[in-house]
């Protein structure tokens, strides 16, 4: 994905013309850039399994599409306080949303200015703001903690999360087609939360880095947990209420992991995280894609 | 209905967990659901020196 990297590096330098802005942007960037950079994976991927021919300006539009999720990420590490080693976090605040802000902007910018038809390219970037629009909708409903069930969180995460991968292979689709294709839409959500339910399966374990009991953030493995010691180990309730302090329950990891493996959390969670996952594969396969496009989707989602 | 049903099994002291699944009561679940329970319970028991690794698919 060398192009990848060369097209955001130029939108950095061409449209970031205040040294302090370009120089935090590159910082940010490089950041970045020692991630897997999936979702203009899934653009090009998806572009060109609908057999697009451009052989330049998709990387354009892949870096714009991950442009825009290095901007939400910027800001969400902003609003949730979290992920501090990353370079935006060694930043004021301030400093950090300005750049999220011109970054969610010219991954807009960076999609009208591709070379695709008029019609393509205006379509790609009214799928960039309409998966913007919806991922905030959801980062609402995920910073007023709000949700109570499973149906809250599996909305919330669609909306957050799984449009992202949505607006991602469906630019790619468009780019291609010029058309939506709702299959693509449904596979790419279920794969979405599949994802985001791994990610917080992670969270719920990993004691030392962000941690969602300890942040009291109520995601499916939480839910279940609170709802599976209902009545009994009540500290785990207390604490979530804010009854307890973090120091009351900073020495109680190993109790935790071992109530999360009696109460069945791990499998129930891993159970509905699998179930996303092998749907997703079920809409893939319905597609009727070639072999060496079939591969390609699987092994994508590894 | 799925939740419901997998809280009832964990309260049977969890013996379905630990390889008693002779009894398990897969009613109401899609062939889909049925097919990533059994995985996920495979996993779990593949799993001996980490058993917070099933928390991942493939």
């Amino acid at each position: 994905m060398d192009r990848l990297e060369s097209e955001l590096r130029e939108a950095l330098r061409c449209y970031f013309s205040v040294p302090e802005l370009y120089g935090h942007a590159l910082a940010c960037l490089e950041d970045k850039l020692q991630e897997a950079m999936l979702f203009g994976k899934m653009t090009v991927l998806h572009y060109r399994m609908f057999k697009g021919e451009d052989m330049k300006d998709i990387y354009k539009a892949a870096a714009a599409v991950e442009l825009m999720i290095l901007s939400l990420d910027i800001i969400d590490d902003i609003q949730d306080q979290d992920n501090g080693k990353m370079a935006w976090n060694q930043l004021p605040p301030g400093i950090a949303l300005n750049i999220g802000i011109g970054m969610l902007s010219l991954s807009g910018q960076m999609m009208l200015s591709t070379g695709f038809s008029a019609e393509r390219r205006q379509l790609a970037a009214q799928l960039i703001h309409q998966g913007i629009i919806t991922a905030v909708n959801g980062q609402m409903t995920d910073l007023y903690n709000n949700v109570q069930t499973e149906e809250d969180y599996i909305r919330m995460v669609t909306q957050k999360s799984a449009a992202l991968l949505v607006t991602a292979a469906m630019i790619g689709t468009v780019l291609a087609t010029g058309e939506w294709r709702e299959e693509v839409k449904r596979y790419a959500e279920e794969l979405g939360i599949a994802a985001q339910i791994k990610n917080d399966i992670r969270d719920l374990l990993n004691w030392d880095d962000k941690n969602d009991f300890l942040n009291r953030k109520k995601t499916l493995p939480t839910l279940y947990l609170l709802e599976a010691v209902a009545g009994e180990e009540e500290w785990i309730t207390d604490y979530f209420e804010g009854r307890l302090d973090f120091a009351d329950v900073a020495d109680r990891r190993q109790e935790l992991e071992q109530i999360i493996a009696s109460t069945g959390t791990l499998i129930y969670t891993s159970f509905r995280m699998r179930t996303h996952y092998y749907r997703y594969l079920e809409y893939v396969e319905q597609l009727n894609p070639t072999p060496y496009w079939k591969d390609m989707m699987l092994s994508f989602a590894e | 209905m799925v939740k419901e049903m997998f809280q009832n099994m964990m309260s049977n002291s969890g013996e379905w967990m630990n390889g008693n699944r002779g009894q398990l009561q897969l009613a109401g679940m899609s062939a889909l659901e049925q097919r990533a329970l059994m995985d996920v319970l495979k996993a779990k028991d593949e799993m001996t020196e980490n058993p917070m690794r099933i928390g991942l698919w493939g």
